[in-house]
């Protein structure tokens, strides 16, 4: 296994985690009814911490440094169907209540974290998916 | 000002322009008249036969400069880079819309459901002010002809 199947792999064990970690999380603030500028601030403190740490112990170099030229193509290539699909899943997720509810219904707010959630995994989804076919299909190919 | 540069400043006034108007058409359609499935086919071909007729013009254009060399290396570099910083704005846009309703209104509030569209819209809005700035500050930055850039590469 290449180190950008491995990567591939380790994402999406990574985004399913915390995704797992995360709607349930939605669920508890919800019900408890988070609100105001304390809870704001309290997530942007952890984000400036988490997001250093994680940056320092995950990725001490550039995601693409130790790629050969072919793994850089097939990134690159999985970059933009993740693009793409998150795209057409954004598309969808916002066009589609508005038309079955119409203009003048109203949606629980915390849809939209929910939405937020769901799309960061569809693109790490279709990612990770993207770079692990194209790999084994040139596997295939070799052979 | 070279093709580019033409392009990202007509980019960059254009489609706000047009994603506003053209989403702020939608939603207020929808608002007032409520869903209708013949309504929604109507736009749906609407907007496929807009985005062909652009193809078209593209196509038009691709054909009339189909010998002329108008994209280099340095024009691949700049535009790689300033779409991925219209990718990250996008989605620090996004955060910010999903995460300021919910501190405006608590969890237990609602909204309106025409804050979908208009979260779409405003990421396509997002989107192209940002790669059309990028993409002017990018060629200011490396000078008229490029050097300062064509430098970097080397």
């Amino acid at each position: 296994m290449s180190r950008l199947q491995k990567a591939a792999w380790f994402n999406l064990a990574m985004i399913t985690i915390c995704i797992i970690i995360s709607i349930p999380c939605i669920f508890f603030l919800a019900r408890e009814n988070a609100k105001g500028i304390e809870y704001l601030l309290t997530c942007f403190v952890m984000a400036c911490l988490v997001s250093p740490v994680a940056y320092v112990l995950l990725k001490k170099k550039s995601f693409e440094t130790g790629f050969d030229e072919r793994e850089k193509m097939i990134n690159r290539r999985a970059f933009t169907i993740s693009a793409l699909c998150l795209i057409i899943f954004l598309a969808c997720v916002c066009t589609i209540p508005f038309f079955v509810l119409g203009g003048q219904n109203v949606i629980k707010v915390y849809y939209l974290p929910l939405i937020f959630f769901c799309s960061i995994f569809t693109a790490q989804f279709a990612h990770s998916t993207a770079i692990l076919i194209q790999c084994t299909l040139e596997e295939e190919d070799g052979q | 000002m070279n093709r580019s540069q033409e392009h990202a400043l007509v980019w960059l006034f254009l489609m706000p322009l047009g994603a506003a108007i053209g989403g702020g058409l939608l939603v207020g359609l929808v608002y007032v008249e409520g869903p209708s499935l013949r309504r929604t086919l109507i736009f749906t071909l609407f907007a496929v036969w807009t985005g062909l007729f652009w193809l078209w013009i593209l196509l038009q254009q691709k054909k009339r400069r189909k010998n002329k060399v108008t994209f280099d290396e340095r024009d691949e570099i700049i535009h790689k880079k300033a779409a991925l910083a219209g990718y990250v704005g996008v989605w620090l846009y996004f955060v910010t819309a999903c995460v300021v309703p919910w501190w405006l209104v608590g969890p237990q509030g609602t909204v309106s459901v025409n804050i979908l569209p208009i979260i779409l819209i405003g990421g396509i809005i997002a989107f192209s002010i940002v790669q059309s700035l990028a993409i002017l500050i990018q060629y200011g930055r490396s000078g008229k002809n490029g050097e300062n850039l064509t430098q970097k590469i080397e």
